[in-house]
């Protein structure tokens, strides 16, 4: 370019490729193009750069953790549409097999954890075959009449003898026909005002000789079992498969702390509802623009499951398993199963301090396919009951 | 600067909404961020040229502006105002950047891309890296978000004269850097 109008060809020629040469410089610039190789020359560098650059493909994607962090500082879930494809491929190389293994893991983990607790709910639940011996009796005899009533146990009982088996007034009968102890108002048809009058000075005076018990009742036993609204909060600390490798938003004030309430159903069953809030990390795969696309995100999300929870008999003083099973979903992701099995100390009688061992499984779904999130950990917390 | 748009609601009304009620203001968010979130880092990575630097700016642009929407700020040019945001926080990176040079070897700041590239492609990148920074800025918005002459005098807070000349000696200087390679690449 030594010389004014070579300056000025090039200046018309790069107005005219970024559209800002008017109408009547065009046919003058398409003259010197036909005439001028040099131009033309020119004209084709332009060309090949403007199309390399519109090629630049990493520098017109944002790397999935910057949309990430984005997200999560603001509060909001990250976008599906907004990833790095490029890093996707990387990252799944690498962390394909410590991922696999990882994730093995997780799973079973996660599985033998629930799969422990459903064993235990079910051995501990009260079966028909086992009716008798589930019943703490008191039994008051007089000459030629029984009565059995159900009642819990005062502490009062604990002066009271062994078990005599001659004097029980559990038959080998009524074992084989459990129906046989079935409710007062069954027998009560039967009683007279006598039975009533015994009944009423059995309660009267408990240290009566003539009372037995069938089976030894352990002190411990003896503390009040919830059977009201118990409510209760609890945190987590828990592992997750994948790991996050983005940072979630964070709440310093409700994040992996869940609330719930639990209605007793009796002695050792109760149900109710729980919520929370904690961050789910997600890692899955899709299809985008016919490329195989990893996405990576940290959502801090709401939850909430319905709840079953078994409280076993104690197994030291003041002290009770427990195992619960929950079913719900994550806000805005999936269904939500967790289980849990732990201990609950009980100094009080309305007050309980819970630690145990937490699994949950998250399940979601992206482009048809379903994709999970395992966790394990420990929980702790308190329950207060009304 | 078109963007890849997925709905048709204006660009001013999202930004409206951004303002509202926390869904709303999410779901406009997140069409936004589709429609310029590409361009915005193009911008800081050519820009800036160094990915660490550009994916905090490119962070940092659009926290920045979805807080100023929530003081029900008026707006007519999304795009502009996201890349205004971007170029400040770029200069600002750079002139950081400047402070802290000495104190380091240079060869530091050169990192290799972690992601492949054509070989055009990375001369071309290099050949930007090596031109002044008001060159550099306006062959950017020029060739990777395709603003127009006067749009991107608005942004850089240029002549339009002045902006036709920078633009016009940063395409120059890049075909000059990369003459010896032309011939392979540009038939």
């Amino acid at each position: 370019m030594s010389n004014p109008n070579e300056y000025m060809d090039s200046r018309m020629l790069h107005a005219f490729m970024d559209g800002e040469l008017g109408g009547t410089h065009e046919e003058v610039l398409f003259q010197k193009l036909s005439s001028n190789a040099e131009l033309r020359a020119e004209m084709q560098d332009h060309i090949a750069i403007r199309k390399a650059v519109q090629h630049d493909i990493e520098a017109f994607t944002p790397p999935a953790s910057a949309t990430a962090a984005i997200f999560a500082s603001l509060g909001f879930t990250i976008p599906s549409a907004t990833v790095n494809a490029a890093s996707a491929n990387n990252a799944t190389a690498h962390a394909a097999g410590a991922s696999a293994l990882r994730h093995m893991w997780f799973s079973t983990t996660s599985a033998i954890l629930a799969t422990v607790a459903a064993v235990l709910l079910y051995f501990q639940f009260p079966l028909p075959f086992d009716a008798v011996g589930s019943i703490v009796e008191r039994v008051v005899s007089t000459p030629g009449e029984t009565v059995v009533i159900e009642e819990p146990a005062p502490i009062s009982d604990l002066a009271i003898p062994p078990a005599s088996p001659a004097r029980s007034a559990v038959t080998p009968a009524m074992r084989e026909n459990p129906s046989a102890l079935l409710p007062p108002a069954v027998e009560v048809r039967d009683v007279t005002p006598r039975d009533l009058e015994l009944l009423a000075a059995a309660v009267a005076a408990p240290e009566q000789p003539g009372r037995v018990r069938n089976e030894q009742v352990r002190f411990y036993d003896l503390i009040p079992r919830p059977d009201g609204v118990t409510f209760y909060a609890r945190n987590v600390s828990m592992r997750s498969d994948p790991s996050p490798t983005v940072v979630s938003q964070s709440d310093p004030w409700f994040s992996n702390m869940n609330v719930g309430v639990l209605y007793a159903l009796g002695d050792n069953h109760a149900i109710g509802i729980e919520g929370g809030r904690e961050a789910f990390s997600q890692h899955f795969f899709g299809t985008e623009l016919g490329m195989r696309v990893r996405y990576e995100q940290n959502p801090l999300a709401y939850w909430a499951t319905a709840v079953y929870q078994f409280t076993g008999d104690a197994l030291l003083p003041h002290v009770h398993p427990f195992a619960q099973l929950q079913a719900g979903g994550a806000f805005d992701l999936g269904p939500l199963a967790r289980a849990t099995l732990g201990l609950k100390f009980r100094p009080f009688d309305r007050i309980a301090v819970v630690v145990g061992a937490e699994g949950s499984v998250l399940m979601y779904r992206f482009q048809n396919n379903w994709f999970s999130t395992n966790k394990v950990g420990m929980t702790y917390g308190v329950s207060y009951e009304f | 600067m078109s963007g890849n748009k997925t709905d048709n609601t204006p660009d001013a009304e999202l930004f409206y909404r951004l303002s509202g009620e926390k869904e709303k203001a999410e779901a406009a968010f997140t069409e936004l961020y589709a429609r310029y979130g590409g361009r915005v880092f193009a911008y800081c990575l050519r820009f800036l040229g160094q990915r660490d630097e550009a994916q905090d700016v490119y962070q940092e642009t659009f926290i920045r502006f979805y807080e100023s929407a929530q003081k029900d700020r008026e707006m007519t040019n999304v795009p502009g105002y996201l890349l205004k945001i971007a170029r400040n926080l770029c200069l600002n990176q750079r002139r950081n950047r400047k402070q802290t040079v000495e104190f380091e070897d240079y060869q530091s700041l050169v990192q290799p891309s972690t992601t492949e590239k054509t070989e055009f492609l990375q001369l071309i990148t290099t050949a930007l890296d090596m031109l002044p920074d008001d060159y550099r800025e306006v062959f950017v918005l020029r060739e990777y978000e395709g603003l127009s002459y006067a749009e991107i005098a608005e942004i850089v807070g240029a002549s339009l004269s002045n902006v036709k000349v920078r633009i016009f000696r940063a395409k120059q200087k890049i075909r000059d850097i990369l003459a010896p390679y032309m011939t392979e690449f540009s038939g």
